[in-house]
């Protein structure tokens, strides 16, 4: 393999999500990382995968990074163009493979929190902080046939109780899904940019699965406030491909998803936007099929 | 839809449950175990961007249609802003484009470019940068108030707000959108023509 010499978290990250889509998978992907790794996907290993997105877009093929799950780039010589309300019918029904989302709050079962940071002595009417909500996320924690995760590796995000469920995972790990009456398998794996963790089959417990290259075993152990179990055959994780990267940078030549710009409240001059956004599109050649 | 409820398999497990009393979880009477309901909306007003409609309302989106249709049914007032006022025999011959009829809409007004800074299929691209500025001027209540003079309540119409926006800036954003995607040409052929 022709790997990259130098790569950021963010690239890493969208590198492994993307290995954890399949070529026959119908993905319903999020904006940022997770649809930055469906579409590294589908120009590599995944040609025939159909990217989905909340606003009714389905099988896009875009020259163009969408920048919200309703942009216009998410129906560009796509299959179908339909309504939100589709497009999670058909999630429900069953047809969507994998979804993938983030959280703010993980637990070891994989429940999600980006509703409310409750903080001492805080609650949900006043917490701490008070995160965006669920979006789409509660529906495709709940319905996709399996989940994927995607989230930094940081002290504190990786609690023993997230004080909010707002997408459930395993709830309290074995059966407690199915109970619960939820009719999607829940999370797989959970890609963080420091190593990848996956779920026991029986217990539904989360794992060490893999650490990326220059971790070690307890460094990531140290950042779980669990006692987090390990697996015996703890691999370390290739790292991205030139190919992967060329194709990021190509799409975001200005950062704007893998530098998480918009978050840190950077604003680009226009100008830059339109030269650097018409460049990366008119070299990109679509295969239509 | 006019009903007061659906019922769905998302939310339970959830604490989205647990906080919010409008949602009740009940035991779904044909046997599929626990099932969500949630209540319907019914807001006074709803505002619609669309691509094109008639003089009459009927409302014709090309790319993803989001939550328009069911947006503007669920509502007492329906008005529709849009990219283009197009005859009603344009309508007529692609029907299947039609999301919103006549009979849904109260009122229907011309405004191109009234969906800046977010994107218009066929029309405009996103202007990634204009939002950054108000991501940016959000982060304080200060920040907000500034920006809505700014942009809002400081200039007299649309018209204003395009020319504050910038002429040039609104034909790349046209020019972004279009060099990739446009609603193709639709022509009526007659059988003739097939054959």
């Amino acid at each position: 393999m022709n790997y990259a010499e130098k790569y950021s978290a963010s690239e890493i990250m969208a590198a492994v999500c993307a290995k954890q889509i399949r070529n026959d998978d119908v993905a319903f992907v999020g904006v940022g990382i997770p649809l930055m790794a469906g579409v590294v996907a589908a120009a590599t290993h995944a040609p025939d995968v159909i990217l989905t997105y909340e606003g009714g877009g389905v099988g896009a093929k875009s020259r163009r990074m969408p920048w919200t799950i309703s942009d216009s780039p998410t129906t560009d010589n796509a299959l179908v163009a339909g309504s939100m309300n589709g497009t999670f019918s058909d999630l429900q029904r069953g047809y969507i493979t994998v979804g993938i989302i983030g959280g703010a709050e993980c637990d070891k079962y994989g429940n999600l929190n980006t509703t409310a940071i409750f903080g001492s002595g805080g609650s949900y009417d006043h917490p701490k902080v008070r995160l965006p909500g669920s979006g789409g996320a509660n529906d495709i924690a709940s319905s996709a046939l399996r989940t994927v995760i995607v989230m930094r590796l940081q002290k504190g995000k990786f609690v023993e109780k997230i004080d909010f469920n707002t997408s459930p995972g395993h709830l309290n790990g074995h059966d407690s899904r199915k109970k619960a009456g939820l009719l999607g398998g829940g999370p797989v794996a959970v890609v963080t940019d420091r190593a990848l963790f996956k779920f026991d089959e029986v217990t539904k417990e989360m794992y060490l699965n893999a650490i990326y290259p220059g971790e070690t075993v307890e460094q990531i152990k140290e950042l779980i406030d669990w006692d987090l179990k390990v697996s015996p055959q703890v691999t370390v994780m290739e790292p991205p491909t030139k190919e992967q990267i060329r194709i990021m940078q190509e799409l975001d030549p200005l950062g704007t998803v893998l530098g998480s710009k918009s978050i840190k409240g950077e604003v680009e001059p226009f100008e830059d936007y339109y030269q650097a956004l018409k460049k990366s599109y008119s070299g990109i050649k679509l295969i239509i099929n | 839809m006019g009903l007061p409820f659906l019922p769905t398999k998302s939310l339970l497990g959830s604490d989205i449950i647990k906080y919010n009393p409008d949602i009740k979880v009940i035991d779904d009477p044909y046997g599929t175990g626990p099932i969500a309901l949630v209540p319907a909306c019914t807001p006074d007003v709803t505002f619609v961007h669309v691509q094109r409609a008639d003089m009459r309302g009927n409302c014709q989106i090309f790319g993803m249609l989001g939550n328009d249709e069911y947006a503007a049914r669920c509502s007492k007032n329906v008005v529709i802003t849009c990219e283009e006022i197009i005859p009603t025999s344009e309508i007529r011959k692609i029907p299947n484009m039609t999301v919103i009829p006549e009979y849904a809409v109260s009122a229907v007004v011309e405004l191109p470019f009234s969906c800046h800074p977010l994107s218009v299929a066929g029309y405009y691209w996103m202007d990634n940068p204009f939002r950054q500025e108000f991501i940016k001027a959000s982060k304080s209540r200060e920040g907000v108030i500034k920006w809505l003079d700014e942009w809002v309540y400081k200039l007299d119409d649309h018209e204003q707000y395009l020319d504050k926006v910038g002429r040039d800036r609104l034909a790349k954003l046209q020019e972004m959108e279009q060099d990739n995607y446009m609603i193709p040409e639709i022509t009526a052929r007659t059988r003739e023509e097939i054959i």
